[in-house]
């Protein structure tokens, strides 16, 4: 059985004026034990709301539309907040933010910060037998434990707070690590220092199923073992990370690919190709394929004939002109 | 400096700049009342029915107490006429003492000019000690057991009894002043002088011809000094007596009437440093109105009240104010929708037109509260019942007038601070965390106070000067009506010494800021320690 499966996810925003977006539709794929998926995909096409849904963290505007996200044979939907916040959050789904920096409140120190999450999560425990707790595992994170636990935010540098960031969110040894573009606006001596930094703390066995959030789909092919693309809140293709990269099937996926630079022998002079317009506003119901007034493969019937998953080979695609 | 600690220079770099700061205030409050009419000719131009004499005396005094003159120990003859040198320059006593013109004389006369009994049978067991040794003290009669007049009982025991033995006296508390008499030749005057000395009184100079007696007062008590120096007893009738007082210094100036004495104005870089140094002595002058009060009394006087109507509207208007705040950025809804626009609408109220609606609705159309002063008229202050009832009742009006103005400016503060901080990063990580709800509430309100407190400790800062209008309007006994009534009637000292005292406590307030908001928020310490 899949430790973390997700089936026909649906979610939506409810605006003010009671309109609803459809932010995420139709997810569905499942994980093993051990597994890294990456997720990648355009601003806006889902995946952070998807983030949301996959930790059962549903806040107003958000709510779940349809479908169920199932960790270790519970559901999370329609559990209660308090009861994800209890049994789910840290214990069994936790996140790595994006911009280690701003995610620690600046006015607490970082053993406090951690021992809230336990105090949070356990109860009855010793400060001290915490405080054990909390310097074993940043010790395993190889760090100058003593000094970094004591110290506020703003005196550490940017990979120490990186680090103790995942060594908080990893602090109660969660099923699942969703790290949201943990690398987003970073550059590639930090990107690199993080990746090596997560390798490192799956070697450790630190944690070892994790969801991987980007928009950057080379970067995937170093850290993914599947890797899912999304397209205007869907799934539009879902294989192996060398798949994707190399043979991608999607008229979107291999648009994304083309649209990427490289470092590739004779790429000078060689113009990466934007994907002509826009995302579809979500809003609206869509009658056919989502991507279909930006695909350049598209065939008359793409925009009134509505596209579903179709298995591949070994991978999953939703377009049925896809070979 | 302070190169190995790093707080320390932290507080020393910021603290340098306030102490000029507080320089630069007191040159501001030295220079403004020298520009246009003269405050001296202005309170003068008030005074009425003072001879020429007292109008000089008084002048002198002023000038004196404003700093406009330098102050000598001069040698002035007892009905206040002045020696002069030769040369125009007042003699003084020190000229006198270094020329070796002085010769002490034995006698030394002493006398008491206040006595307050403490004991009443103590010092009538020390007084019965005393005529048992065969003294006699008129009005005093060891049989009767009446109780003695202080003030009959002075005038007898000084004529009875040595120094020693008053001072021996148990159960008695006085005021004494001794004075030691020297004798001074006219003719050896002259000669040290180089030339005749003159003696100016009221409007007419005459050159000392005889020999007289000096007294040097050895003043047990500087505020009776004008009316000892009338006391002083003649040792020859002959002579020109002369007694050593400080004084102004006087330029001697002929007019068509004679002579006149006209007080010698410093320079005013000598008046400025006289300033500084009476400011940094922690004397703020005396009052002109209300001469001599100390404007230092009258200060204190007022800061009670003050203090009592802005301290408890302060503490408690930020309590509550953040209170409500903090639960109208958390909950929103129906309540924030009522509190804020309510909030914003008081907040941009001028509070002195919110205490005159006050007044007009509650002391006016409804009279149930008095409309103006600290207390009602038929009671004397004092620590009793009714006073402090009376006090209570006219508190409330001064009171809703600051308090919810000031509340509100907290709470629409710490509302939009709440709801910030709710959108921080840091508070959606803490929440994927599955931190606590109320724990999560605590970093909300402990960031969001931070930039509250500061608004705290500056509004106590400014508290002592916060409120001038609303005590005028009210006609509160505090600061701010003291100020009022001190422009109204140019009494300069007070006006300067009122103002500084309210800019050294906004500085002190802000001071206090800066380097405690250091040790409250690590993000400001971190930058502090160069970290």
């Amino acid at each position: 059985m899949a430790t973390f499966e997700v089936k026909n996810l649906s979610l939506h925003y409810l605006t003010r004026f009671g309109a609803k977006v459809h932010a995420v539709s139709d997810v569905s794929f499942e994980m093993n034990e051990g597994e890294i998926l990456g997720i990648a995909g355009e601003s806006g096409c889902g995946k952070t709301t998807l983030v949301s849904g996959l930790m059962g963290l549903c806040l107003p505007p958000l709510y779940p539309t349809s479908g169920d996200v199932i960790v270790d044979g519970e559901s999370l939907m329609g559990r209660t907040p308090a009861e994800i916040r209890e049994n789910v959050l840290s214990r069994k789904v936790s996140m790595i933010p994006q911009g280690a920096f701003n995610a620690l409140n600046p006015t607490r120190k970082i053993k406090d910060l951690a021992m809230d999450v336990i105090e949070s999560h356990e109860e009855n425990q010793s400060k001290k037998a915490m405080y054990k707790r909390i310097y074993d595992r940043f010790e395993l994170l190889g760090m100058d434990t003593a000094r970094v636990l004591n110290s506020f935010p703003v005196q550490l540098t940017a990979g120490e707070r990186q680090r103790s960031v995942i060594g908080i969110s990893t602090l109660l040894n969660p099923k699942m690590v969703i790290a949201d573009e943990p690398t987003s606006a970073l550059d590639v001596t930090t990107q690199k220092q993080i990746i090596g930094m997560i390798f490192d703390l799956l070697e450790k066995k630190v944690f070892s199923t994790m969801i991987f959030i980007t928009h950057e789909l080379p970067l995937l092919r170093h850290v993914a073992d599947r890797i899912c693309v999304m397209y205007a809140a869907e799934v539009v293709e879902l294989g192996t990370a060398e798949q994707l990269v190399f043979d991608p099937r999607h008229p979107y996926t291999k648009a994304l690919m083309s649209a990427m630079l490289s470092a590739e022998e004779g790429a000078k002079g060689r113009k990466p190709e934007a994907i002509e317009g826009a995302p579809p506003n979500l809003v609206n119901e869509i009658a056919g394929c989502r991507f279909a007034p930006r695909c350049k493969y598209a065939h008359p019937e793409c925009k009134v004939k509505k596209m579903e998953i179709r298995i591949v080979g070994d991978r999953q695609v939703r377009c049925d002109y896809a070979e | 400096m302070f190169k190995h600690h790093p707080t320390l220079k932290f507080i020393w770099d910021r603290g340098i700049w306030y102490v000029l700061t507080f320089l630069v205030a007191i040159t501001i409050n030295f220079f403004l009342p020298r520009f246009g009419s003269d405050p001296i000719e202005l309170i003068m131009s008030k005074q009425k029915g003072l001879n020429s004499e007292q109008a000089r005396e008084k002048k002198a005094s002023y000038m004196r107490e404003f700093g406009l003159v330098e102050v000598l120990t001069t040698a002035t003859t007892e009905d206040g006429g002045m020696l002069m040198a030769p040369d125009g320059s007042p003699v003084t006593f020190e000229q006198l003492k270094a020329k070796n013109l002085l010769t002490v004389n034995e006698r030394k006369t002493f006398w008491i000019s206040g006595v307050t009994v403490t004991d009443p049978l103590a010092l009538k067991l020390s007084l019965l000690k005393i005529i048992a040794n065969g003294k006699k003290i008129n009005g005093f009669d060891p049989t009767d057991s009446s109780v003695i007049n202080p003030e009959t009982f002075a005038e007898s025991i000084k004529d009875a009894l040595t120094l020693d033995e008053i001072k021996s006296l148990a159960g008695i508390t006085f005021k004494t002043n001794s004075k030691l008499v020297y004798s001074l030749k006219a003719d050896e005057l002259s000669k040290a002088f180089g030339g005749p000395v003159t003696m100016v009184n009221g409007e007419e100079a005459n050159v000392v011809k005889q020999n007289g007696a000096l007294k040097f007062f050895d003043n047990g008590d500087e505020n009776v000094a004008p009316a000892l120096i009338k006391q002083g007893t003649a040792i020859d009738s002959q002579a020109v007596n002369i007694t050593v007082k400080e004084q102004v210094q006087y330029a001697l100036e002929k007019t068509s009437k004679g002579v006149t004495l006209s007080p010698i104005r410093s320079p005013l870089v000598k008046q400025y440093l006289l300033y500084m140094m009476m400011t940094l002595r922690g004397d703020l002058g005396t009052s002109f109105v209300k001469y001599p009060e100390k404007v230092n009394t009258l200060v204190m006087q007022t800061l009670g009240w003050s203090i009592g109507l802005q301290l408890p509207s302060i503490v408690i208007g930020w309590f509550i104010g953040n209170l409500l705040g903090a639960l109208a950025a958390y909950k929103r809804g129906l309540f924030d929708k009522v509190l804020f626009p309510v909030a914003l609408f008081l907040n941009s109220f001028p509070f002195f037109a919110f205490g005159m609606i006050l007044i007009y609705v509650f002391a006016g159309i409804l009279p149930i509260f008095p409309s103006s002063g600290g207390y009602a008229n038929d009671v004397v202050p004092g620590f009793t019942v009714a006073f402090i009832l009376s006090v209570a009742y006219c508190y409330v009006l001064p009171f809703m007038s600051i308090f919810p103005i000031f509340a509100s400016g907290q709470a629409t503060g710490m509302r939009t601070m709440g709801i910030y901080e709710l959108g921080t990063s840091y508070v959606k990580y803490a929440k994927t965390l599955g931190i606590k709800e109320n724990k999560i509430l605590m970093y909300i309100f402990r960031n969001a106070v931070l930039p509250q407190l500061t608004g705290l400790a500056l509004m106590l800062g400014s508290m002592i000067g916060g409120a001038l209008i609303t005590e005028m309007i009210f006609s509160y006994p505090g600061l701010g009506m003291a100020l009022l009534t001190a422009t109204t009637n140019n009494d300069y000292p007070m006006i300067q010494g009122s103002s500084l005292l309210i800019c050294i406590t906004v500085l002190i307030a802000n001071f206090s800021v800066d380097v405690l908001i250091g040790f409250f928020d690590p993000r400001v310490k971190a930058g502090m320690s160069g970290v």
